[in-house]
C-alpha cells in the first residue's frame, strides 16, 4: 500500500462513523422536538383517547427520551429502523422498495452529465472563445442557474402537452403494465426488463426515464461542463504542454493523454458532489414527473409527520453521502498522494 | 486542421448517427408491438389521487374503500338514492329488539370468501371482535356493541350496552368490511402486503405499493359472472391532478375524479369523456375556536361569518361545482335541512356586529390554517382575507400539512388557530357523524375544533342518536334543533358542499356515484364497450 | 458585464416594483375572480393567475423576496461562518478539531433535506426558510475561512504583529480578515444564485413562502398543475428565477476572474 494511504482511509473512516453518529442523534433530536403526536399518526385521526395511549406504549413513547435513544441506536444497526407510522410497514424495507426506482434516474442522468459535460467542457477549452466555446459557457451557466422544477414542467409541455412523443409520468405506461407485465427483480426497470428479455417493457421504461433524467442532468452537466473547461484551461497553459506542443506531439494526444488525466481529479469531486446533489435534486423531479421513489416517499413522510420514515430516510440519504464521498476521497488520494496530507 | 482531426470529426459524426437510428428503430419496435397488441382484456383503469396506506380493512381509514369496496363487502348496503337507504348485502334482513339493545342479521347463504371457506355468522363475529380489539381506524363505530353471538350459520346477533343504529354502522365505509376467519395471526403485514380475504367481486392480483394495485375477478362470487364485466381493475395512484385529467383523455385510463375545475373548462367539448357531477357528502367547514378572543365573542363570529365571500367561492372557485353549506350536514345527506338560515357576504351587517362587539374600527388579527397542496382551500384563505380586510381585520392565513394542522388544533386552544379549515365526510351515514365529531365536547381535542362546550346541545345529540335506530323522525328533529344552536351560534363557518365529479371514458356504462361509499366505483355493477 | 447588468435591472425592478407594477394590489395579493386564468394579452402581458390577478405585478413584486432572499441567506451564512473559520484556523489545535467537526455533521446532510428536517421543527414560512438555509450554508464559508486563515497566519506580518504583542482578537480583525474576506465574497455571489433556486424549491415544496406572496417559486409551484391548461401560470415567475440565478451565476464568475483567479483552486476543492 502506497504510504499514507492506510492512515488516511482509518483517518476518514472513523471520521465518517462519527459524523454519522452525531446526524442520526441530530435527526433523532429534530423528530422529537417536532410538536407532534406520532401516536395520533399511527391510531387514526378519528381514535378515542385509550386507543391513542395504548399506542403510545406500543410504540415505546412513554420510556424516557436516553431510553428511546438506545432502543433507535441499537434497532438501526440490527436492522430495525422502526415502522412506518403511516403505511405500518418496516421504513427499511420501504425505503429500500422506493431506492431503485430513484437511483435508476439518479445514475442515468449522472451518465448524461458526463457523456456531455466532460466533452463540452474540453473542446469549450481547447477552442477558447470559439462558438463551441460559448455554447460551453452557456450550457455551464445554464445548468447550474435553471430551477430544476421548472424546466421539469417546461419540458412536459413540450414534449407531452404538445408534441406528444414523450409520456407525461410514471414509470411504464398502463398498456406495457397490462399486457407486458414487468418482473421486478432489481428494482432497475431497466435491467429487469433485460434480464427477463422483455423488450417492450425495456423501451417503454426508458421512454419514461428519459425526461426525468434530463432535467436532473441539468445541475451536474453545468458543473462538470464548468469544471472541466476551467481544469483544461489552465493544464493546457502548463508549461509541459508547450513544450509537448513544442516537440510536436498531436493536439489529440495532448488533450486526451496528458491534460484531461490532471483535469479528472476535480473533476471527480465534482461528480460526487453532483452525485449526492442528485439525491435531493430527485425529490424535486420525483414531484413533477410522479415518480415512486425515494424522493416522493420523503415528501409524502414530512407532510405526514412519519417521524420514523423521517428519520428513515435522512439516515439513509446521509450514509449515501458519506459513503459515496468517502469513496471519492479515497479514489483521489489514491491518485492524487497529496490530498492524503489534508 | 490536420488528417487525424479530420477522421476523429467523422467518427463523432458516425457515432451520433448510429444512436439516432438505434433510438429511432427501438421506438419504432415498441410502438409496433403495442399496436399489435388485441385487447382480450376488459380493463378498468382508475386514476386516483393518493395512494393506500393501509389495506387492513380493519384499520383502514384513508381512502382504501375505494379499493376495499371492490374486494369485500358489508353486511348492509346504503344506497341513498331508494326510499329505505338500508339495502341488504351480506345481511338479507334485520330485526331489532323491543329495547333497542339487541340486533339480529340473517345472513346471505352460498356466499364464499376469496379463498373458498364459506361466509356465516362466525365471520361477521370475528370481524367485529377483530376490529375492535384491534382499536385503529374507524373502529369506533362499535363501542355500543356488547358482544356478538353466533346464532347458527346465517344469524348473528348484536348486543349493544346502549341503542345505536347498528344496520348503518354495518354499512359504513370504515371498520365494517367482512373479513374471513381464515387470516393468519398478525394478519396487519399480511393485507399490506397485497393480500385481501373479503367476499367481493374482485380480488387483488397484484399489489405495488404505493403506486397501484390491479384486481381480478373471484370466479365463485356469489352474483355471477354472466353478462358484461371488467375482468380486471386497475388502480393507479396519480398525485398530479392535470395528470390524471390527461390520462383520462388521452385514453390512457378510463375515470378520474378530484380534479379542480378550472382544469375541466373545455372538457365538454372532448366526447370521448363523460363527466359526471353528483352531490356528495363532503363538505368544507371552517370551525372558529370559541375559547380564544377575539372569536369567543359571538358577535364577532357572526360578523365574520357575514364577512365570507360565499358567492365568490362557489361561483368563480367551483364554478357551480358545490353549493353553500347550510349547516354542517352536507345536502342530500339524511339529516340536512335546507330551510336552516345560512349566513351570505354582508359587510354592513358584519360592520355592525363587530361594532356591537366593542371593535368599532376592526383591528383585529386572526389566523386561520389550511391543507397544504390543496388549490381550493388555498383560493378560500386568499378571498376570505382580502374581504376580512376591508373590515380592517387581519386575517393571517397559514398553509400547513393536514398533520401539523390538526396538531395544532389539538394542542391548548389559546395557542391554536381562530379558524381552521378542513373536509368532512361520514364513516356511516348520519348527522350525528357530523355533530358529534366536530361539535360534542371533549375532554381530549380530536375534532372538535371549535371547542364548543354545550351541555344542552351534548344531551340533545346524544338523545338523538340512541333514537335513530327505533324512532327517526324524532331523531332528525333533535339534528335539526342541534344545527340550529350552531348556526346561531356561529360556531363554524359553514361554507360549501361539495360535488364529486367523475371524469370518465365514454365506452364506460352504468357508472354511478354512492355518496355513501365516499369516491368509491362498484366496478362490477358497470362495463365497457368492446372495442369496434 | 452582463451579469451586472442583469442584476443591476433586477435591482432597479425589486426598488421600485409598487410603481412598476400595472396592478400593485393584484400584485400584493388582492384577488380578482372575474378575471382567472387570463391568456397573455395587452393589458396583462403574462396573464393572470388562478385568483384573477395580474401575473406580471406578482412576478414584478416578487423580486423584492428573492433579492431579499439571496442576500438575507448568505448574508447569515457568512456572518456565522466566517468568524468561526477564522477561530478554527488561526487557534488550531483541540478548538480547530472541534469546529471541524461540527462543520463536517453539517456538510454531511444533503442540504435539502437539512432544510427540509429544520423547517419541519421551525414551521413552514419565508422567514423560518431563510433562516434554516443558512444553518445549512455557513459550513461552506467556515470552511473557506479556515483555509485562507490557516495560510495568512505564517506570514511575517502576522508574526511580527504578535511578537509586539498585539491581541490575538485585533490581528484576527486587521490582519486576516482583510485579506481572506475575497474568496468569500467570490464564493458568497455565487452562492446566491443557489440560495434563490434552494429557497424556490423549498416553496415549490410548499415549506418556504405561503400565499397570497408573491413569490416566485410558490408560483410555480401553484401553478404547476396548470402547466398544460394555462401554462403562463407557471412558466413566467419560473423564467424569472432563471433569469436572477444567472445573473448571480454571470456576476460571480467575472467577479473571481477579476479579483483572484489563484484562489480558484481552494474555493472548488
Amino acid at each position: 500500500m502506497p504510504t499514507g494511504l492506510t492512515r488516511y482511509i482509518a483517518r476518514r473512516l472513523v471520521l465518517a462513523l462519527f459524523v454519522l453518529l452525531a446526524v442520526v442523534t441530530f435527526t433523532f433530536i429534530v423528530a422529537r422536538v417536532v410538536p407532534s403526536d406520532p401516536a395520533e399518526l399511527y391510531v387514526g385521526p378519528k381514535a378515542t383517547a385509550e386507543q391513542r395511549d395504548r399506542a403510545r406504549i406500543e410504540l415505546g413513547l412513554d420510556k424516557p427520551l436516553y431510553v428511546q435513544y438506545f432502543n433507535y441506536l441499537t434497532g438501526l444497526i440490527s436492522g430495525n429502523w422502526g415502522i412506518s407510522l403511516r403505511a405500518k410497514s418496516s421504513v427499511l424495507s420501504d425505503i429500500l422498495i422506493y431506492l431503485p426506482a430513484t437511483l435508476e434516474i439518479i445514475i442515468l442522468a449522472n451518465i448524461i452529465a458526463v457523456m456531455v459535460g466532460i466533452p463540452l467542457g474540453v473542446y469549450s477549452a481547447v477552442k477558447k472563445n470559439s462558438m463551441l466555446d460559448q455554447l460551453g459557457r452557456l450550457t455551464a451557466i445554464s445548468g447550474v442557474s435553471i430551477p430544476s422544477f421548472w424546466f421539469a414542467l417546461l419540458l412536459q409541455l413540450l414534449f407531452f402537452g404538445k408534441l406528444h412523443i414523450l409520456p407525461l409520468e410514471g414509470r411504464l405506461s398502463t398498456y406495457v403494465e397490462l399486457y407486458y407485465p414487468l418482473k421486478t427483480i432489481t428494482g432497475f426497470y431497466l435491467v429487469d426488463s433485460l434480464l427477463t428479455l422483455n423488450f417492450v417493457a425495456f423501451v417503454d421504461g426508458f421512454w419514461h426515464l428519459i425526461l426525468p433524467a434530463v432535467v436532473l442532468a441539468t445541475y451536474p452537466i453545468g458543473l462538470i461542463t464548468r469544471m472541466t473547461r476551467s481544469m483544461m484551461i489552465e493544464v493546457l497553459r502548463e508549461n509541459y504542454i508547450r513544450f509537448a506542443r513544442a516537440n510536436g506531439i498531436t493536439e489529440r494526444i495532448i488533450i486526451f493523454k496528458y491534460a484531461l488525466k490532471n483535469a479528472i481529479v476535480p473533476t471527480l469531486t465534482v461528480l460526487g458532489l453532483s452525485f449526492a446533489y442528485s439525491i435531493t435534486g430527485a425529490v424535486l423531479v420525483e414531484i413533477v414527473f410522479g415518480w415512486p421513489g425515494l424522493g416522493t416517499y420523503t415528501l409524502n413522510a414530512i407532510i405526514e409527520g412519519d417521524y420514523p420514515a423521517i428519520l428513515g430516510v435522512t439516515i439513509f440519504g446521509t450514509l449515501f453521502y458519506i459513503v459515496i464521498n468517502l469513496c471519492l476521497d479515497i479514489f483521489q488520494s489514491f491518485l492524487d498522494p497529496r490530498v492524503r496530507l489534508t | 486542421m490536420n488528417l487525424s482531426q479530420k477522421s476523429s470529426h467523422k467518427k463523432i459524426y458516425a457515432i451520433i448517427a448510429i444512436v439516432i437510428v438505434v433510438v429511432a428503430s427501438l421506438g419504432g419496435f415498441y410502438y409496433y408491438q403495442l399496436s399489435q397488441v388485441p385487447k382480450t382484456k376488459s380493463v378498468a383503469v382508475y386514476s386516483y389521487v393518493s395512494d393506500f396506506p393501509d389495506l387492513d380493512p380493519s384499520s383502514a381509514f384513508e381512502d382504501e374503500q375505494v379499493i376495499l369496496a371492490n374486494t369485500y363487502e358489508a353486511l348492509v348496503y346504503f344506497d341513498p338514492s331508494m326510499t329505505q337507504p338500508l339495502q341488504p348485502w351480506l345481511a338479507t334482513s334485520w330485526n331489532n329488539s323491543a329495547d333497542g339493545l339487541t340486533w339480529t342479521f340473517h345472513l346471505r347463504s352460498g356466499v364464499t370468501f376469496h379463498d373458498g371457506t364459506p361466509f356465516n355468522a362466525q365471520a361477521v363475529k370475528f370481524t367485529i371482535d377483530r376490529t375492535k380489539a384491534l382499536g385503529l381506524g374507524g373502529a369506533y363505530i362499535w363501542d355500543p356493541v356488547k358482544s356478538v353471538n353466533v346464532v347458527d350459520d346465517s344469524t348473528v346477533q348484536i348486543l349493544l350496552s346502549y341503542p345505536a343504529p347498528v344496520p348503518q354502522m354495518a354499512s359504513s365505509q370504515y371498520a365494517a368490511w367482512i373479513i374471513s376467519p381464515s387470516i393468519p395471526a398478525n394478519a396487519s403485514d399480511w393485507f399490506n402486503a397485497g393480500h385481501d380475504a373479503g367476499t367481493g367481486p374482485y380480488m387483488i392480483q397484484s399489489y405495488q405499493k404505493g403506486f397501484q394495485v390491479t384486481l381480478q375477478q373471484y370466479p365463485g362470487y356469489w352474483k355471477g359472472w354472466s353478462g358484461p364485466h371488467f375482468d380486471n381493475v386497475i388502480f393507479r395512484v396519480d398525485r398530479d391532478p392535470s395528470v390524471r385529467l390527461q390520462a383520462v383523455q388521452s385514453g390512457d385510463a378510463d375515470m378520474t375524479l378530484d380534479i379542480p375545475v378550472d382544469l375541466l373548462t373545455n372538457i365538454q367539448s372532448n366526447t370521448n369523456v363523460v363527466v359526471i357531477d353528483s352531490k356528495a357528502y363532503r363538505n368544507l367547514v371552517g370551525s372558529i375556536n370559541t375559547v380564544k378572543a377575539p372569536t369567543d365573542n359571538v358577535l364577532v363570529r357572526q360578523a365574520i361569518s357575514y364577512a365570507f365571500p360565499y358567492k365568490d367561492v362557489i361561483d368563480s372557485v367551483w364554478q357551480g361545482h358545490a353549493r353553500q353549506s347550510t349547516g354542517p350536514v352536507p345536502t342530500g345527506m339524511v339529516g340536512h335541512f335546507d330551510d336552516l338560515p345560512q349566513y351570505s357576504l354582508d359587510l354592513t351587517k358584519a360592520q355592525d356586529l363587530l361594532t356591537q362587539a366593542g371593535y368599532p374600527n376592526g383591528g383585529l388579527s386572526l389566523t386561520l390554517t389550511y391543507t397544504s397542496g390543496d388549490q381550493m382551500e388555498k383560493s378560500v384563505a386568499e378571498l376570505y382575507k382580502a374581504q376580512l380586510a376591508k373590515l380592517n381585520i387581519d386575517l393571517n392565513i397559514q398553509e400547513m400539512t393536514t398533520h401539523a394542522k390538526y396538531a395544532l388544533a389539538r394542542g391548548d386552544p389559546q395557542q391554536a388557530q381562530n379558524i381552521i379549515l378542513f373536509y368532512w365526510w361520514p364513516t356511516y351515514i348520519t348527522a350525528y357523524d357530523f355533530l358529534f365529531n366536530l361539535f360534542h365536547s371533549e375532554k381530549k381535542h380530536i375534532f372538535n375544533f371549535s371547542y364548543y362546550n354545550s351541555t344542552q346541545y351534548d344531551n340533545m345529540i346524544d338523545q338523538a342518536s340512541q333514537l335513530e335506530g327505533t324512532n327517526p323522525t324524532q331523531a332528525l328533529q333533535m339534528y335539526k334543533q342541534a344545527q340550529l344552536m350552531l348556526i346561531q351560534d356561529a360556531a363554524a363557518l359553514f361554507i360549501f358542499d361539495q360535488d364529486t365529479t367523475i371524469i370518465y371514458n365514454a365506452k364506460v356504462h352504468n357508472l354511478t356515484d354512492n355518496p355513501a361509499y365516499i369516491e368509491t366505483i362498484f366496478f362490477y355493477d358497470c362495463w365497457e364497450e368492446a372495442p369496434s | 458585464m452582463c451579469g451586472i447588468a442583469i442584476l443591476v435591472f433586477f435591482v432597479l425592478v425589486a426598488v421600485f416594483a409598487p410603481w412598476l407594477a400595472p396592478y400593485p394590489a393584484e400584485g400584493a395579493g388582492v384577488p380578482n375572480p372575474p378575471n382567472k386564468f387570463l391568456p397573455p394579452s395587452f393589458a396583462h402581458p403574462f396573464g393572470t393567475d388562478y385568483l384573477g390577478r395580474d401575473v406580471l405585478s406578482r412576478v414584478i413584486l416578487g423580486s423584492r423576496i428573492s433579492l431579499v432572499v439571496a442576500v438575507a441567506v448568505i448574508a447569515l451564512a457568512i456572518i456565522i461562518g466566517t468568524p468561526l473559520g477564522a477561530i478554527a484556523g488561526y487557534f488550531g489545535g483541540r478548538v480547530d478539531d472541534v469546529i471541524m467537526r461540527v462543520t463536517d455533521v453539517f456538510l454531511s446532510f444533503p442540504s435539502l433535506l437539512l432544510a427540509i428536517i429544520l423547517l419541519a421543527t421551525l414551521g413552514p414560512g419565508l422567514t423560518n426558510a431563510m433562516i434554516s438555509l443558512s444553518l445549512t450554508w455557513w459550513p461552506w464559508y467556515t470552511r473557506i475561512m479556515r483555509a485562507q486563515t490557516v495560510s495568512l497566519r505564517e506570514r511575517t506580518y502576522v508574526e511580527a504583529s504578535k511578537v509586539i504583542g498585539v491581541s490575538d482578537f485585533w490581528i484576527l480583525i486587521r490582519h486576516i480578515l482583510p485579506n481572506a474576506i475575497t474568496p468569500i465574497l467570490v464564493q458568497g455571489t455565487m452562492d446566491m444564485s443557489s440560495a434563490i433556486l434552494a429557497e424556490a424549491a423549498l416553496s415549490f415544496i410548499g415549506l418556504g413562502a405561503q400565499a397570497p406572496s408573491p413569490e416566485w417559486g410558490l408560483m410555480v409551484s401553484t401553478g404547476r398543475i396548470y402547466i398544460l391548461n394555462y401554462w403562463w401560470f407557471p412558466t413566467f415567475p419560473g423564467l424569472a428565477i432563471f433569469a436572477i440565478a444567472v445573473a448571480f451565476n454571470l456576476f460571480g464568475d467575472g467577479l473571481r476572474e477579476i479579483l483572484d483567479p489563484k484562489t480558484r483552486r481552494l474555493v472548488e476543492a
